[in-house]
């Protein structure tokens, strides 16, 4: 036994106690291996993956130096069990390669015809393979290399992709680091991220809100100096991103295009929504021929998180690009996190967002959960209710109301969003606040426009949908009051969070206020919401209603 | 060959130290004790316990042992003879028998006469003639040391939680006392253990005692609540003793392997013939003990340095080659490691030939009982990776007290406090002190699996926690008391509300789905009762099957044992009888039950088989149908089928005599003769 910073769980999670003097050590040593799982404020916790494994695999490393990393730093006994399955899971990866022959194009070769012959027999896996070559090389369809990777990978033998990437047009990009008015340069773990995923070839960043995605995409596509078709949620979106690049880059407005349902550029550097991308007419998805457009040597999906089915499907298509992925929460709902490692890439860079906050880099936050008690009428009401009923019911309470009312009056003079998922509590919250209303029907240029004023500061309350959950930058936001969302969603309430992190020029903290009817399902649906968060570190506080911050006013009556 | 009675005289003339190896070697002779010389030799000399002996010995001895009772005497074989005479399997004869028996040096030996009938034929083909050249594994002593310490730290929290399903509501059982299938499952996800490893830890529980079947609720029930009081090197001692001492059959087995697989890759699974059905009733299986123990001492025989000493000429030649497999390539020490102090274990198949040479009689079960018992070994950490570990060293050499110290060693001491995150989990940063940790799982639901305890608090769990009647200010001081951080204010808070909500009259208008009421299930997940209004299980019965609690061998403080030749891996309890039994035969003649005593009917039958064997003549002493002593002089012709045929002198009639009817036998004098006629 060692006195090491990590202790190595039967269940294949790793703990890593924060305070240990050898834990940034030990951190960058499993990094490579394991996956940051859960970030609380004294020991974080990683997990082993066959996926993680094989990237470790990928990147050159051997089983040995992870046996060897783990008895190092644990303090305690490893599983010897765990420590076969890492040897026999390693050893699993290489087994079967993806190659480019010069005569048969994309080849899966294996040193192991039984190998071969096992994944060869699987229906799913068969339709993707071409004629056979010899024992052990087959021909693959060169549109299934994705599929075919995917497949493989849940088969459990993970092909190792020697076929190499196609460099796209070339298209010069560079970054405006230190020129201009207003100097600024890549953060350290923004320049780590880029050369994390340049490295790798392929792959995800994880990074908090606030903290700069948008800035390394700009960076991979200067490393990279190719056309690029950047996926992004939405127009609003798309304008930013659009913004953004003509700020950081030598890129100018002629060479940057949006396509999006209003506009259709296709440029070098082409910005798409994926509304557009998986529009529908006649049965067809009309604007996947965008993709093959362009000899795009870059693929950015932006909030990678909600990247939808149909582009999943065409990215498995696209495997002989380069693809990047950004997300700040890689928490699917839908437990498809495993597909966007394996058709964009793995994780290539993920820090826990107290780590960034530390460094100043995104805007401290105060996460407060406030309880109110349901009117005896909707006590009522709730406790007759149908099941499917019961949220919808508490999450709109009129107590909720009344609260978001007295908050917002503590807080005056600060930028405050009301954020909510029901759009009749929401009208009633717009008219009580007195505060315009921004959801889903209203057009983009009116969004733009209150966006603008709130930016500006003239308006310094907006009531907001889920409209507003990602992708909206609003720096100077510092105060955020939940009153209802997506049941148990934790990437959402993670999101919303994101609205507040950008540092403030006073360096305040934000104040992220989540709105729960006590003693209803509104509770349990608050505390899985609230997970992701409190494993990154940010420990909620919970008060009643009557204990909230009140104006001064409020305190006299 | 050596009389019965020659056997008695013989062992009365052997020292104490002779006499204490023997019954160590053979202990089947003093169960139960004897009370004289007499009875032990009639005792050594029956089938069953010639056979157990002639179990333990390998090739050469066993070729020594069959020349020498055909007469055929091979001077190479003279070395053995003193091994097979410290089993007294032959016996020292006075120098007026030299001509007949085998020069031995200074000694001079005969076969004992019972022998001959025992040994058959030969043994399976596949034994070696010659000891086989190990062929050893390096294994990195990191990664040995590594293995068995996490293995018996597996081992004693899952038997922890085991043990804590069981004194609950008990563990189901089928009628016999298996758990069936689906109580498997149930409680495999309840202990959190696969089901593999749950077979085993069941089984191990049962022949250590620790639990005990009510027959008439069919229900496993604690039975020993004491082990959990015992310290941990204590509570492994008391459940490798149990295993070595075991009559059952193996309950674990390998993964399917390619035959290549070497002890490193070992992958304990369900494979044993008590994997499916554990605590399945089983006839006991007589050689099941002496089975392990031959594995262990073969193991310490073939580690290098031999952690057992090893009989003079079974010295195999080494011819050591280090092998890998490839997947093993990470654990074991390769060029890289070469550097890095290895040890080294035997592979599979060397191991067995190596058993099969030293032990042919029992190398066909052997084959497959062998896969099971490394299983064993490995999920007791008695091996780590296939090597012996320095505790399982203690164990071959029965050194109970270093073996202690070595578990000791390797295992996290007990820590009193956990950290309480914002995430509203509890991490102790290792063993969590078991009275602490009982505490704690009344408020917070246990996560995950390993040294580290997690505990999650929500409001559920901690209503739990007051309904089980813990108050506010009970939970917020343990909570303090124990907690090496701040509690979280949202903690406090929550506290608050459960003892708000667990008191509220009339908070029954929330059907709450994942509240209080579902909580209970999943913070208690081994039905654990927390109150007794929720759960009641029947009172305890009088445990059908409770076996005696070994609880002198593992007290914190208690000298555990006093070390004994490595070679009988015997219990303390074991010499402690050996002694006792000595004392006993010097008080007493040799003779001292004659005819009476349990040497009566050895000595009958050995008359009428000398009597057949040279056309002697004896006096019977018979009972008949009605209960009448009969005495009369016959020429016995043979001894076969539980009847004695023979004639009577002068007559040419023939007379047939049960067995079991015979009281007494001896040879005729002429007196008797004349008087007879």
């Amino acid at each position: 036994m060692t006195e090491g910073p990590l202790i190595v769980q039967g269940d294949k999670t790793i703990l890593l106690e924060v305070a240990h003097p050898d834990s940034t050590e030990a951190r960058h040593a499993i990094a490579a291996f394991a996956e940051l799982e859960r970030a609380p404020e004294h020991m974080h916790s990683y997990r082993i993956t066959p996926l993680g494994l094989w990237n470790a695999r990928a990147a050159g490393l051997d089983a040995e130096q992870v046996v060897n990393t783990l008895l190092q730093y644990s303090r305690y006994p490893v599983p010897h069990a765990l420590l076969l399955d890492i040897a026999e899971i390693m050893a699993r990866y290489g087994r079967l390669r993806l190659e480019k022959d010069p005569q048969h194009g994309l080849v899966l070769r294996s040193d192991d015809e039984l190998i071969l012959a096992e994944v060869a027999h699987g229906k799913k896996i068969a339709a993707l393979l071409g004629p056979r070559i010899d024992a052990v090389s087959v021909v693959v369809h060169g549109s299934a290399r994705g599929e075919l990777k995917a497949l493989l990978l849940k088969a459990g033998w993970p092909a190792e992709d020697l076929a190499g990437y196609v460099d796209g047009t070339s298209h010069p990009i560079a970054l405006t680091e230190n020129t201009g008015a207003a100097p600024w340069s890549l953060r350290p773990y923004q320049r780590t991220a880029v050369e994390n995923f340049w490295a790798g070839g392929s792959g995800v960043v994880v990074l908090p809100c606030g903290a700069g995605k948008t800035i390394v995409g700009a960076a991979a596509m200067a490393a990279a100096g190719t056309t690029t078709l950047i996926l992004v949620t939405n127009t609003l979106s798309a304008r930013q991103w659009k913004a953004e690049l003509l700020k950081r880059t030598t890129l100018t407005e002629n060479e940057i295009g949006e396509y999006s349902g209003a506009v259709k550029e296709l440029r070098p550097v082409t910005i798409a929504t994926y509304q557009v991308m998986t529009t529908k007419r006649h049965g067809s998805y009309q604007h996947l021929d965008l993709l093959d457009e362009n000899d795009w040597g870059l693929l950015i999906y932006d909030e990678v998180h909600l990247l939808p089915a149909p582009i999943f499907r065409m990215t498995a298509e696209l495997q002989a690009r380069r693809r990047l992925g950004l997300t700040a929460t890689l928490v699917r709902e839908d437990g498809r996190e495993g597909e966007v490692f394996a058709l964009i890439g793995p994780k290539r860079y993920d820090a826990p967002w107290r780590d960034i906050e530390s460094q100043g880099y995104i805007a401290p936050a105060d996460c407060v959960e406030v309880r109110v008690d349901l009117a005896r009428s909707e006590r009522l009401a709730y406790a007759t209710a149908d099941d499917g009923e019961k949220y919808r019911l508490c999450a709109t309470s009129l107590a909720k109301s009344v609260a978001a009312q007295q908050l917002v009056r503590a807080h005056a003079g600060e930028q405050i969003l009301v954020i909510g998922q029901y759009l009749g509590q929401l009208d009633e919250l717009a008219a009580r606040l007195d505060a315009p209303l921004i959801n889903g029907t209203t057009p983009v240029a009116e969004r733009e426009r209150l966006f603008g004023e709130f930016r500006e500061g003239r308006l310094s309350t907006l009531v907001v949908s889920k409209v507003a959950n990602f992708s909206i930058d609003l720096p100077e936001a510092s105060v955020a009051i939940q009153v209802s969302g997506a049941f148990g969603s934790r990437q959402e309430e993670a999101q919303r969070l994101g609205r507040l992190m950008r540092p403030k020029t006073d360096g305040r903290t934000a104040r992220f206020y989540t709105l729960v009817a006590r003693d209803t399902v509104d509770a349990d649906f608050a505390a899985k919401r609230q997970r992701f968060l409190a494993e990154q570190g940010y420990a909620y506080r919970i008060m009643d209603a009557r204990d909230a911050p009140r104006a001064p006013d409020d305190l006299q009556e | 060959m050596a009389a019965l009675a020659a056997l008695a005289t013989e062992l009365s003339g052997r020292s104490d130290a002779e006499l204490l190896r023997l019954l160590q070697l053979r202990p089947d002779a003093m169960t139960p004790p004897v009370p004289d010389f007499a009875a032990l030799a009639a005792r050594l000399s029956m089938r069953t316990s010639i056979n157990l002996a002639l179990d333990r010995l390998n090739v050469l001895q066993l070729q020594t042992l069959a020349g020498f009772v055909v007469g055929a005497h091979s001077p190479s074989h003279r070395r053995f003879l003193p091994a097979l005479h410290d089993l007294a399997l032959v016996v020292q004869v006075s120098p007026a028998h030299r001509p007949l028996g085998h020069d031995a040096g200074a000694h001079h030996f005969l076969p004992l006469a019972a022998v001959a009938p025992v040994l058959g034929g030969g043994f399976a083909a596949e034994v070696p003639p010659l000891l086989p050249p190990p062929e050893p594994l390096t294994v990195r002593l990191r990664i040995r040391d590594n293995a068995s310490a996490a293995a018996i730290d597996m081992l004693l929290r899952g038997m922890a939680t085991l043990l804590d399903c069981a004194s609950a509501a008990g563990i189901d059982s089928l009628r016999g006392g298996a758990v069936g299938v689906r109580g498997l499952r149930t409680l495999a996800k309840s202990t959190q253990l696969d089901e593999a490893r749950l077979c085993f830890y069941l089984e191990l529980a049962a022949i250590a005692g620790l639990i005990a079947l009510d027959g008439v609720a069919l229900r496993w029930r604690v039975a020993a609540a004491e082990w959990s009081a015992l310290d941990r090197p204590g509570q492994w001692i008391v459940l490798v003793q149990a295993w070595l001492n075991s009559s059952r059959p193996s309950a674990a087995g390998f993964a399917p392997g390619n035959g290549r697989q070497s002890p490193q890759t070992v992958r304990p699974l369900a494979a044993g013939p008590l994997a499916a059905r554990p605590l399945a009733p089983a006839t006991p299986h007589r050689h099941a003990a002496t089975w392990r123990r031959n594995v262990v001492l073969a193991l310490a025989q073939l580690s290098d340095p031999p952690a057992a000493a090893i009989p003079a000429g079974c010295m195999p030649t080494a011819s050591a080659s280090t092998a890998t497999a490839s997947t093993t390539t990470a654990l074991a020490a390769t060029a890289t490691t070469a550097t890095a102090p290895a040890a080294t274990a035997p592979t599979s198949a060397s191991l067995l030939s190596f058993l099969a040479w030293r032990h042919p009689r029992q190398s066909e079960h052997m084959a497959t009982q062998l896969p099971g018992v490394l299983a064993e070994l490995e999920l007791l950490g008695i091996t780590g990776a296939g090597a012996l570990s320095g505790s399982g060293c203690a164990v071959a050499n029965a050194d109970w007290d270093g073996a202690a110290d070595c578990v000791g060693g390797l295992l996290p001491a007990p820590i009193q406090h956990f950290l309480i995150q914002g995430d509203l989990t509890a991490v102790a940063p290792g063993f969590l002190a078991p009275a602490v940790a009982a505490q704690l799982k009344l408020m917070a639901i246990p996560e995950g699996d390993g040294t580290a305890g997690i505990y999650r608090f929500s409001q559920g769990s901690l209503e739990v926690a007051i309904r089980s009647g813990m108050d506010k200010d009970a939970i917020l001081s343990f909570l303090q008391h124990h907690c090496s951080t701040a509690v979280p204010q949202s903690l406090g808070y929550l506290i608050g509300a459960a003892a708000r909500a667990a008191i509220a009259p009339n908070n029954n208008y929330l059907p709450n789905p994942s509240g209080a009421a579902n909580n209970f299930g999943a913070a208690n997940p081994a039905g654990i009762a927390t109150t007794p209004s929720v759960v009641s299980p029947a009172p305890p019965r009088q445990p059908v099957k409770a076996q005696k609690f070994p609880a002198d061998v593992a007290r914190p403080d208690a000298k555990r044992s006093q070390a004994v030749h490595p070679e009988t891996l015997q219990t303390a309890a074991t010499r402690a009888e050996a002694e006792a039994q000595i004392v006993q035969l010097r008080s007493r003649p040799v003779w001292a039950d004659t005819g009476g005593g349990e040497s009566g009917p050895a000595l009958v039958m050995e008359q009428l088989r000398q009597a057949v064997g040279i056309g002697g003549r004896i006096l019977l002493q018979a009972v008949d149908g009605t209960g009448t002593v009969e005495r009369v002089l016959l020429e016995p012709v043979s001894l076969e089928a539980g009847m004695l045929r023979a004639h009577l002198p002068g007559t040419g009639r023939e007379r047939r005599f049960s067995i079991h009817r015979i009281v007494a036998a001896e040879p005729a004098v002429e007196e008797q003769e004349d008087e007879h006629d």
